[in-house]
């Protein structure tokens, strides 16, 4: 560009103008508290969260030979499953810090409270220890009560995990319990009907 | 997991929208308008006598913008017998455009504005409006019903057609905006 040619920089200035403002009002409807977009705040929010969970369960999981050792001591009898057991610790305590972080900053949000990062790592810590347990059972319950049925395990894992996390979002916020609990529920069944045959497809293909 | 998350919090929160029965709603600031608050837990919780709404930190109610005219714990909000009651604690209220001095019956839909000068107006929503009791009605009775133009801005118009003291101070439009 000529040095006098001053009309192609204003051009540019007013197309970055022009992006800046539609990206930032974009931005701000999409995470407007307002009408419909406090819904779909929600509902970003959770997907988000499950991103968190991914990420974390991928890259999140630390090497406790101890945890090992004593997994395929109680569990390892006739079919190992202490591996499974170990991975799905891991994946439980992912999922129960990745959705509950994001459900309890977008409630937090949407409040007419202070907001506070206290509560929401109070709802983590819970969500982490009790993700942990509900996964660990559900793969022992498909492991060992439910071989050939891995559907219903999962039924009930993340059924009841959806409702665990409609309990917690309900700790020190404006949820109240019983709503909490219904709204889990019903979140958690109709969610691994949707999750259940995306990432298990090659099961009920062959089924 | 994705998926599942967004489901997850998309469903729950329709379910909890859904089962909610008390929500206060801004009115103004105009950067607040429309931002609906729900209060039915701390209403009906046991643990919480009243809900206080201010300046305060602590308040449920958290005046977040500035509003100098706000106190820091301005009214109190509570519930009995089915009926959400206001009363002001350190600031003046006025529901429906009228000044209160005492506990006042709230109905669905009325306006609270935290004093006459006060940017900060907000409505009760009730979903389960209940039956009010006597008191109640006899404090809803002489109330007078008020209007917001949409031309934004806390431009209050009495129905009795005097405007009240805030719709007489004019205001550039642009710099509202």
């Amino acid at each position: 560009m000529k040095p006098g040619n001053t009309c192609g920089i204003k051009e540019k200035g007013r197309f970055l103008k022009t992006m800046r403002s539609f990206s930032n009002g974009t931005v701000k409807v999409a995470f407007s508290l307002k009408g419909t977009y406090r819904r779909l705040n929600w509902l970003w929010f959770g997907a988000l969260g499950g991103l968190v969970s991914w990420v974390f369960a991928l890259s999140g999981k630390i090497t406790l030979p101890w945890l090992r050792e004593l997994l395929s001591a109680g569990f390892d009898t006739d079919v190992q499953i202490s591996t499974a057991l170990y991975d799905s610790i891991f994946l439980g305590a992912a999922m129960g810090f990745g959705i509950t972080l994001a459900l309890s900053i977008v409630e937090e949000m949407g409040q007419s409270r202070m907001f506070s990062f206290w509560r929401i790592l109070l709802r983590c810590v819970i969500a982490i220890v009790l993700g942990m347990l509900i996964f660990f059972l559900q793969e022992l319950l498909t492991a060992k009560v439910l071989p050939n049925n891995n559907y219903l395990g999962h039924l009930l894992g993340w059924t009841i995990f959806g409702t665990v996390i409609g309990l917690i979002c309900t700790l020190l916020s404006t949820i109240e319990l019983k709503s909490g609990l219904i709204g889990g529920l019903i979140a958690g069944i109709v969610a691994v009907h949707i999750y259940y045959p995306l990432v298990y497809s090659d099961i009920l293909i062959r089924a | 997991m994705i998926f599942y998350g967004g489901l997850l919090g998309g469903i729950l929160h329709s379910v909890v929208a859904h089962l909610e029965d008390f929500e206060i709603l801004y009115l103004s600031p105009a950067e607040f308008s429309g931002q609906r608050k729900p209060i039915s837990k701390w209403l009906r919780s046991a643990a919480i006598e009243s809900i206080s709404i201010g300046s305060h930190p602590k308040c449920e109610i958290y005046v977040k913008w500035l509003d100098p005219v706000v106190k820091s714990k301005h009214a109190k909000l509570s519930f009995s017998k089915n009926t959400v009651f206001v009363e002001p604690d350190e600031g003046e209220v006025m529901v429906n455009g009228a000044i209160i001095n005492s506990k006042t019956a709230l109905r669905d839909k009325d306006k609270i504005q935290l004093g006459m000068n006060s940017i900060s107006i907000m409505q009760l929503i009730a979903k389960e409006a209940g039956e009010l009791t006597g008191t109640a009605q006899k404090n809803l009775a002489g109330r007078k019903n008020i209007t917001i133009p949409a031309t934004g801005r806390p431009g209050i118009m009495v129905n009795s057609g005097k405007p009240s003291i805030i719709s007489k101070i004019k205001i550039n439009p642009k710099k509202a905006k």
